[in-house]
């Protein structure tokens, strides 16, 4: 089994505040891991700890070992290039509103120097195509993408992620801010994109989880209460308590 | 809210502070309108396209301000230049490169050379900024070159650097506006220092014309620091290095014995106004769409 | 793929360091203005000792001599313009803040507007051909006026929005006393915001002493000595302003003297300004 993600005793402080306590998990490679847990549990810290963004908070701390394929983020001198390959989408779709659809996603591309012209149109299609916005966009690609709706930003955010060929990629509660129609759409992507992608999940979604990963853990107050193939975990006391919150919470989805 | 009846006492008591402002509101508009009106009597409006001044205690005189009005054209547009660069600079280095004393550094400074008196600045760019620009020999590029390192760019160049602290306060506040999670989009994506400032300012144009055009409103109306470093001639402004006139200068050299020249007086009031009219239409826009620009970028979704 | 990542890291350095520099250029100015008033107003400053503060500046060329008239002068004109322009203003922004519909209010305001848009030296203009003409002599009091008509906008602009600050629970509290509303704004409002009114008069009082163009044409260029209310006067600034140019040494010495005084009498202002603001978090 090779490691995507490997954490060993990770602990993340903001000033004083301990938001992640000695969190250790691994995440092989080529699966969909789902990182489930209440509001405030540290879930997205654990997101951002993996590729870095944790630092950009003010009076951030990290202690401990993230490894993404083999480099230690935090210490070795090739973290950069390890992290080139991994890509992220948030929770509330942030494609840059100025830019046009086309721009949103070959931005990437064009930082890296990766492609320019015809191959970067084609890079382009590529990643809307996988990302399942290519019908939809394809007459209005110098259009703001402003304009288009909230489901179809964060596509094209996954398209901007996917431009760049990831091998890995941080997901922070993709559908929180979406309808059941576009949620459910979402879903199939990331389906398609694990058969080629490592993928880590955060969730507050005990169902979703249950859809679309095969391992995960269940993080409380910063700590792992539980970890591993996703059935096991749900199965056990916190998770079965985990999908009752969610139960009582939201309506509940029909696949 | 609260019931308000017309007729309140304390609108009684404050009467008397609004009627003082109406007044003096009302008393700028009327002197400059009369001596607009004088001076277009006198001998139509020739005397804004004209760059011939000599004064003449008899009625002969010729009182062209061409050259004053493209001085303040000049050297408003040097320091609002200055100003906007400086601006995004240090916006840029606040927030993308600077370690946290250095930004406390640079924003104390920004915020003692708000507070100082303009005055100072002349001081300053009389005693050190004109020698500097004279020893540099860049004055020997023009064909009138100052012999003092008094000029349109020395006065551009002080005032600009006197209004980038607004300027800078301008484009900062725009810039943080900006919701982090674009910021953490474009670390995601791997986007260096530069990088990141591109995208962003281009969410946040709006803000840098607002600070080129606010520096512009306030360079076109400050006169002491220009009355010191521009040179006190009247030029037409050809080449920056050469010393000129700005309608504000001209007006704090020549205002004092204007009774003694039948028709200057009018002349420079007209000018006045002309300087109040673009001050005051370029602050007006720079400051609308200073506000645009927050709100934009704050509400950058659709 | 490497060349292309070399640009790039050149690229941010170039960029990190024009911006650093810009930054860097900022911050020596500053310093070096701070710096050149104390190299050069200090040595002045006690060059002239205990007579500064009483003596006439001396003779083009000759001895230091001392700024005691102008200093008497810009005394005077400086509180003049002060008390005038609290008088005005603050009722102004009482009048903005809490009748902001009126009529009255929304002239006043649109009045403040303009007038804060105006170049300083045009209302120096206006009150030298109201005022200083027709008492045929530049005087302490018309520098006053000009200098108050100036620090008007910001008197109340800060007046109303210490005010507006004011949380909305005071505010309910202080009318649902059950007295009329003219008492309760004056009566606890207004003191209750005592602070905020007091900043609003300082501010006024550190742009009174910063402004030059105003005094150009009204105050006169009396240096030697003080001619009360309605006689020609003077202010440190405008003594830097004709001094500053001058072939004469020791006038230029006194014009930095005054830089020095001026730059200490605004940062002690502006740093009151600010222990004042922070203050009362209600």
């Amino acid at each position: 089994m090779v490691e995507a993600v490997k954490v060993r005793n990770l602990s993340v402080w903001y000033g004083s505040q301990k938001a992640l306590d000695s969190v250790s998990l691994t995440v092989p490679e080529g699966s969909v891991y789902a990182v489930l847990g209440p509001s405030g549990c540290g879930k997205s810290t654990l997101l951002r700890a993996i590729n870095k963004l944790v630092l950009l908070r003010e009076g951030a701390r990290v202690e401990g070992r993230v490894e993404v394929f083999g480099v230690d983020v935090y210490g070795d001198s090739r973290a950069d290039e390890a992290l080139a390959r991994v890509g992220m989408v948030f929770q509330t779709p942030n494609p840059f509103p100025h830019l046009s659809i086309y721009d949103n996603v070959a931005i990437g591309p064009r930082l890296r120097g990766a492609a320019k012209g015809r191959e970067l149109d084609e890079l382009v299609r590529y990643a809307l195509e996988k990302a399942g916005l290519w019908e939809e966009v394809k007459g209005r690609l110098r259009k703001p993408a402003s304009e288009l709706s909230g489901g179809q930003q964060q596509r094209l955010c996954i398209a901007r992620a996917l431009a760049l060929k990831p091998k890995l990629l941080l997901m922070d509660e993709p559908t929180a801010n979406l309808d059941p129609l576009n949620a459910a759409k979402i879903e199939e992507l990331v389906r398609e994109l694990s058969r080629e992608v490592t993928v880590i999940i955060v969730t507050h979604d005990a169902e979703q989880a249950r859809r679309l990963a095969t391992r995960g853990a269940i993080l409380f107050m910063g700590r792992v209460v539980a970890e591993g193939p996703l059935s096991r975990v749900l199965s056990m006391p916190y998770g079965k308590l985990l999908q009752a919150l969610v139960a009582a919470h939201s309506p509940s989805h029909t696949p | 809210m609260m019931p308000q009846a017309r007729l309140e006492p304390l609108l009684l008591v404050l009467a008397p502070a609004a009627a003082a402002l109406l007044v003096a509101a009302a008393a700028i508009i009327l002197v400059l309108a009369k001596g607009s009106v004088d001076a277009l009597a006198q001998g139509g409006a020739g005397f804004l396209a004209s760059s011939e001044w000599s004064p003449s205690e008899e009625e002969r005189g010729s009182y062209g301000v061409l050259a004053p009005l493209a001085g303040t054209l000049v050297v408003a547009g040097i320091a609002s230049a200055i100003a906007a660069y400086l601006a995004v600079a240090v916006a840029v280095y606040l927030y993308e490169y600077a370690p946290r004393r250095a930004r406390e550094a640079v924003e104390l400074s920004l915020y003692s050379m708000a507070a100082l008196p303009t005055i100072v600045f002349g001081m300053w760019g009389l005693s050190t900024a004109a020698p500097i620009i004279r020893q540099s020999g860049l004055t020997l590029l023009c064909a009138r070159g100052s012999p003092t390192g008094q000029s349109f760019f020395t006065a551009g160049l002080v005032v600009g650097l006197m209004i980038a602290p607004y300027a800078a306060a301008i484009v900062s506040e725009a810039y943080r506006a900006v919701p982090f999670t674009y910021v953490e989009a474009l670390h995601s994506l791997g986007a260096r220092g530069f990088e990141r400032a591109r995208v962003l300012l281009g969410m946040v144009k709006g803000s840098v014309l607002a600070a080129a055009l606010l520096s512009f409103g306030r360079a076109v109306g400050e006169t002491t620091v220009v009355a010191l470093t521009v040179g006190s001639a009247v030029n037409m402004p050809l080449c920056p290095f050469e010393p000129g006139h700005t309608v504000s200068s001209l007006i704090a050299s020549q205002f004092g014995n204007a009774y003694l020249y039948p028709g200057m007086e009018s002349v420079l009031l007209t000018a006045a106004l002309v300087m109040v009219l673009g001050s005051s239409a370029s602050t007006t826009l720079g400051l609308k769409l200073a506000r645009a620009a927050v709100r934009k970028a704050q509400g950058g979704e659709a | 793929m490497r060349l292309h990542e070399l640009k790039r890291a050149v690229l941010d350095k170039l960029f990190h360091a024009a911006a650093a520099s810009a930054s860097a250029a900022l911050l020596a100015v500053s310093a070096h203005i701070i710096a050149a008033s104390v190299v050069e107003g200090l040595p002045a400053l006690l060059a002239a000792g205990p007579a500064l503060f009483v003596e006439p500046p001396g003779l083009p060329g000759g001895e230091l001599g001392g700024l005691g008239p102008v200093l008497a002068g810009t005394l005077v004109i400086v509180s003049l313009s002060v008390l005038m322009s609290a008088l005005i203003g603050v009722p102004a922004g009482i009048l903005l803040s809490e009748y902001g519909g009126s009529w009255l209010a929304r002239s006043a305001g649109a009045a403040l507007q303009m007038i804060s848009e105006i170049p300083s030296v045009v209302v120096g203009l206006v009150v030298f051909t109201l005022l200083v003409l027709p008492m045929r002599t530049p005087s302490a009091l018309a520098a006053a006026v000009s200098l108050c008509i100036t620090a008007l906008p910001y008197v109340a602009a800060q007046t109303r929005e210490s005010l507006a600050a004011i949380p909305l629970t005071y505010r309910e509290a202080a009318f649902s006393l059950g007295l009329p509303r003219w008492k309760a704004v004056l009566m606890l409002l207004v003191p209750m915001n005592a602070r905020g009114v007091a900043t609003a008069v300082l501010l006024g009082a550190a742009r009174s002493l910063g402004e030059t163009a105003p005094v150009l044409f009204t105050a006169g260029a009396a240096f030697t000595a003080f001619y009360g209310l309605t006689g020609p006067s003077s202010t440190l600034s405008l003594l830097i302003f004709y001094f500053a140019p001058s072939p004469y040494e020791n006038w230029r010495r006194l014009a930095w003297a005054a830089v020095l005084l001026l730059v200490a009498l605004t940062a002690a202002l502006s740093l009151a300004v600010r222990r004042l603001s922070r203050g009362v978090r209600m």
